[in-house]
C-alpha cells in the first residue's frame, strides 16, 4: 500500500468551492479571451465603444431602474390595495356619520311634527313619555357617567393578537353588557354609550377586536351616560352588582374606571329605531310612533319614567 | 465613459417609464439586480486589468441573470426559495466584494 505523496494534495482540497470563489472571483473567460486575442495579434482588450456593450449597459441600467421602482414598498400592489381599502372604509364611515346626523335631524322634525299634530295635550304627553322610555327623543337630567378604559399598557393598539395577558386588560363587550344591565336594574331611565342611545333592541357585541354597539364600532374610552334619580340611583348602582363588577374589573384586570355624578347630562335620541316584522295592533290611535314597540322581556327595569 | 452613460440612461428610462412588472416576476428582480451588479464589477475589473472583452461581458451578464433566476425558480418549486435566494446573494456578494477590492487596488494602490 503506497500512499500518495503529501504534496499532491493541498490541505484545503476538500474546500475547493470556497477557495475558487474567494481566490478567482473574476470570470476566467476574460483572461482566456485576452490570451486568444493576443495570439491573433490583436490588442488584449477590446474597445469600450462596441454597440453590443452599449446595448448591454442600457439593459442593465433598465433592469436596475425597473427593479428600484417596482421594489419600493409604496408601489407594491398589496400596499396599494391596502390604501384603497382604508380609503373606502373612511369614505363609508363619513357617509354613515352624515346619514346618522341627517337621521337625527329628521327624527327631531318627526317628533316636532307629531307634537304639532297631536293637539290633545294628554295624547302629546303620552307620546312624549313613551318616546322618552323607548328612546326616540333625546333626554337630559341628573345622572352619572362611567368611563371605562383598557388597563395601561394593554391598549388595543399595542396588544398583539393572541396575547392573553394584554387581552385581559381590555374592556370587553361582556363587561359593557353587564354594566348596562346593572344600570337598568338599579333604576336608570336612559343609557347611552359613547353617544349611542341604548334601546330595547340595542346589541353590544364583539366584532373581531372592536366593540360594536348597534353595528357601529366604538373607540376607547367607553363613556356610559346614565340618567336616573340623583338621590338613589348612583348609590343603588354602587352598592349593587354593577359596583361589585366594576371593582373586580379595576382590581383584578387594571381596567380604568371613572365615575362622575352630574346634575345635567344629555342622552341623545336613538337613530333608526324600527321593527321589521312586528306591527302595532289596531288598538286605537293612542299608539306612539308606530315602529317602536319595546319588548318588556329584553330589558328588566326599563319602565316608563312617568 | 460610454458604458457609464449607457448605464445611467437605462436607469433614467426605467425610472421614468415606471413599467409595472407582473407579480410572478417580482421575486426575480432583486436577484437579477445582484447578478447584473456582479457582471458590472467584473467588467470594471477586467477593464482595469486591460483584458476586457465585450462578448464575455454580455454573455456573463446574461448567464448570471438566467442562472440566478433559474435557481430562484427551482427553489420556489422545491419550497426553499428564500434559502436558495440567500445562497445566490451570498455567492454573488462575495464575488462583488473581491472584484471591488481588486478595483480598489488598481485605482488607489491600496
Amino acid at each position: 500500500m503506497t500512499r500518495p505523496a503529501p504534496t499532491d494534495r493541498r490541505p484545503d482540497a476538500s474546500m475547493t468551492l470556497l477557495t475558487t470563489m474567494l481566490q478567482r472571483p473574476l470570470d476566467p473567460g476574460y483572461a482566456a479571451a485576452a490570451n486568444r486575442r493576443e495570439a491573433q495579434g490583436k490588442p488584449r482588450s477590446t474597445s469600450l465603444r462596441s454597440p453590443l456593450l452599449v446595448i448591454a449597459t442600457v439593459l442593465i441600467g433598465l433592469l436596475v431602474g425597473v427593479a428600484s421602482y417596482n421594489l419600493t414598498t409604496a408601489n407594491k400592489p398589496r400596499s396599494q390595495a391596502r390604501a384603497d381599502l382604508i380609503g373606502q372604509v373612511e369614505d363609508r364611515r363619513d357617509q354613515v356619520d352624515a346619514l346618522t346626523t341627517k337621521a337625527e335631524t329628521l327624527q327631531g322634525q318627526v317628533t316636532a311634527l307629531e307634537n304639532q299634530q297631536l293637539r290633545d295635550p294628554s295624547l302629546a304627553d303620552g307620546t312624549r313619555e313613551l318616546g322618552a322610555a323607548v328612546g326616540t327623543v333625546p333626554l337630559h337630567g341628573p345622572g352619572f357617567t362611567l368611563t371605562l378604559d383598557d388597563a395601561p399598557g394593554s391598549g388595543a393598539d399595542e396588544a398583539a393578537p393572541g396575547d392573553t395577558k394584554a387581552q385581559q386588560g381590555q374592556v370587553q363587550a361582556k363587561d359593557l353588557r353587564y354594566v348596562t344591565n346593572a344600570l337598568w336594574e338599579s333604576g336608570a331611565e336612559a343609557v347611552s354609550i359613547n353617544g349611542k342611545r341604548l334601546t330595547a333592541t340595542s346589541a353590544i357585541r364583539f366584532a373581531g377586536s372592536a366593540l360594536v354597539v348597534d353595528y357601529r364600532p366604538l373607540t376607547r374610552p367607553y363613556v356610559i351616560t346614565a340618567l336616573g334619580d340623583p338621590q338613589r340611583f348612583p348609590a343603588r348602582f354602587a352598592d349593587g352588582a354593577g359596583g361589585t363588577y366594576l371593582s373586580t374589573l379595576r382590581n383584578s384586570f387594571g381596567i380604568r374606571v371613572d365615575t362622575k355624578v352630574s346634575d345635567d347630562l344629555t342622552v341623545p335620541a336613538a337613530v333608526g329605531l324600527t321593527t321589521r316584522f312586528a306591527h302595532s295592533g289596531d288598538t286605537g290611535g293612542a299608539t306612539a310612533s308606530p315602529g317602536s314597540t319595546p319588548s318588556p322581556t329584553t330589558r328588566e327595569g326599563q319602565g316608563a319614567p312617568s | 465613459m460610454i458604458p457609464a452613460i449607457g448605464l445611467s440612461l437605462g436607469i433614467i428610462i426605467g425610472l421614468l417609464l415606471q413599467p409595472a412588472v407582473p407579480v410572478w416576476l417580482q421575486p426575480y428582480l432583486p436577484i437579477a439586480v445582484i447578478a447584473a451588479l456582479d457582471a458590472v464589477f467584473g467588467a470594471v475589473r477586467a477593464i482595469l486589468d486591460g483584458i476586457f472583452d465585450d462578448k464575455v461581458f454580455v454573455v456573463s451578464f446574461l448567464s448570471n441573470v438566467v442562472v440566478a433566476a433559474f435557481i430562484v425558480f427551482l427553489g420556489d418549486k422545491l419550497g426553499v426559495g428564500s434559502q436558495l435566494s440567500t445562497g445566490v446573494v451570498v455567492v454573488l456578494g462575495v464575488r462583488i466584494f473581491s472584484n471591488v477590492a481588486a478595483i480598489r487596488r488598481h485605482l488607489f494602490d491600496a
